[in-house]
């Protein structure tokens, strides 16, 4: 297991990150593409969950510190963003 | 102030790592926040009367800022029309019976159809419309700022007004529909040209008293003041709720607070990290603030009212 400081795990795996980034703002160009398609905003949301999701999944198991609370963890984020958006999206 | 590290902050109490960042508590806060939705979901259906399905949108205070507006601009104020605002009444209820965001209806309606349904003879006619605004101010100032809607706001051809606000279900989503039309009777005005020239977003129509098209059985029955089809729920003349509150808005505020409160919380939390150089074994703090970020970034734009 390896255990580093934040700036390390940047410098080791700035593509990781950087597909994050590109994954993400290519859903939120699809989150404003499809304004006021909730139904395809909703799609849109739960995959950029699951990305995020696989992302962490992906950056752990290469950085060799994978472990199910860690998963469990990005599962709750991903949970929680779903929950928050998609109640914006579907009641206000 | 120390509980307020624990609770936001890297510390030594909270294991160098915010306590609202912990799985357990994050667990909590799903929790407690599904429920919340779950609660006001049931709260706003079964006692309207209690969490109305309302805007805090007043018919009279659209009416009053317009004449505002005009009177701002050297105009004369617009006299409220019972049959325009019949007309408008009648133009919200047909866009959440089809279910469209649209000056035109999917089988070909026309903003003058309604007008002159309702009786209104017009030499001139124009529409707006608005959806998501959450107050009248925001409303206005959304036509203001754009030309087209100004134009049909400040036109010294229009004598009468008539508008309707009503919230519903539009396009698979929670909606208050402003629909604003304004007129001019056709004995009001000497007799023009009789070229009818119909654009959907000046919303002008000069002169054309007649009915353009001919509405199918289908959208007749869609004109009355129904409610079978249940895709809209009430009408706003004025506000009906209780503390200002509707499942909207404490819906929307809590959402949008939680995203702002945890994108901060990140921010502050990868910062210190990497500041005080901390190691951790933990998920990482970075994506969840890429991805927290572009929600918040999200819902600040759709949360915003459209015009058309």
């Amino acid at each position: 297991m390896a255990q580093v400081t934040f700036e390390k795990d940047l410098s080791r795996h700035p593509l990781h990150y950087f597909t994050l980034l590109c994954v993400m703002l290519a859903g939120l160009w699809g989150l404003f593409w499809f304004s006021y398609k909730p139904a395809m905003q909703m799609c849109i949301l739960i995959s950029m969950a699951i990305s995020f999701i696989v992302w962490g999944i992906v950056h752990h198991y290469e950085h060799k510190d994978l472990h199910i609370k860690i998963i469990m963890e990005y599962v709750l984020w991903a949970v929680m963003g779903i929950l928050l958006f998609g109640s914006l999206l579907l009641r206000s | 102030m120390s509980f307020f590290h624990h609770l936001f902050l890297p510390h030594h109490t909270n294991n160098q790592r915010a306590r609202i960042l912990h799985p357990t508590a994050l667990s909590i806060i799903v929790g407690v926040y599904a429920l919340f939705q779950i609660v006001v979901g049931n709260i706003a259906n079964r006692y309207p009367q209690i969490l109305g399905y309302a805007s805090q949108i007043p018919v009279s205070e659209i009416i009053r800022l317009t004449n505002l507006e005009r009177q701002q601009s050297g105009l004369l104020p617009l006299t409220v029309n019972s049959k325009l605002t019949a007309a408008a009444q009648a133009k919200a209820t047909n866009m959440f019976a089809l279910n469209y965001w649209a000056h035109v209806s999917p089988t070909g309606i026309q903003p003058w159809f309604f007008i002159s349904q309702s009786g209104y003879a017009y030499r001139y006619a124009g529409e707006n419309l608005a959806r998501d605004f959450s107050d009248p101010q925001s409303v206005v100032q959304a036509w203001m700022n754009s030309p087209s809607h100004k134009d049909n706001l400040l036109n010294s051809r229009y004598t009468d007004i008539g508008v309707a606000v009503m919230d519903g279900s539009l396009e698979g989503r929670d909606t208050t529909l402003v629909v604003q039309m304004f007129g001019t009777q056709l004995a009001a005005v000497p007799a023009v040209d009789n070229t009818a020239s119909l654009t959907v977003h000046a919303q002008e129509l000069t002169p054309a008293p007649t009915v353009i098209v001919s509405p199918t059985p289908e959208t007749l029955k869609a004109l009355g003041q129904i409610s079978e089809s249940g895709k809209y729920l009430s009408q706003t003349n004025e506000p009906s709720f209780l503390n200002g509150l509707s499942p909207f808005e404490v819906t929307k505020y809590v959402s949008l607070g939680l995203l702002v409160l945890f994108t901060l919380v990140l921010l502050a939390d990868v910062i210190l990290v990497n500041r005080r150089r901390l190691v951790r074994w933990t998920s990482k703090s970075f994506a969840h603030l890429i991805f927290f970020a572009m929600l918040l970034i999200a819902a600040l734009t759709i949360i915003r009212g459209q015009i058309l």
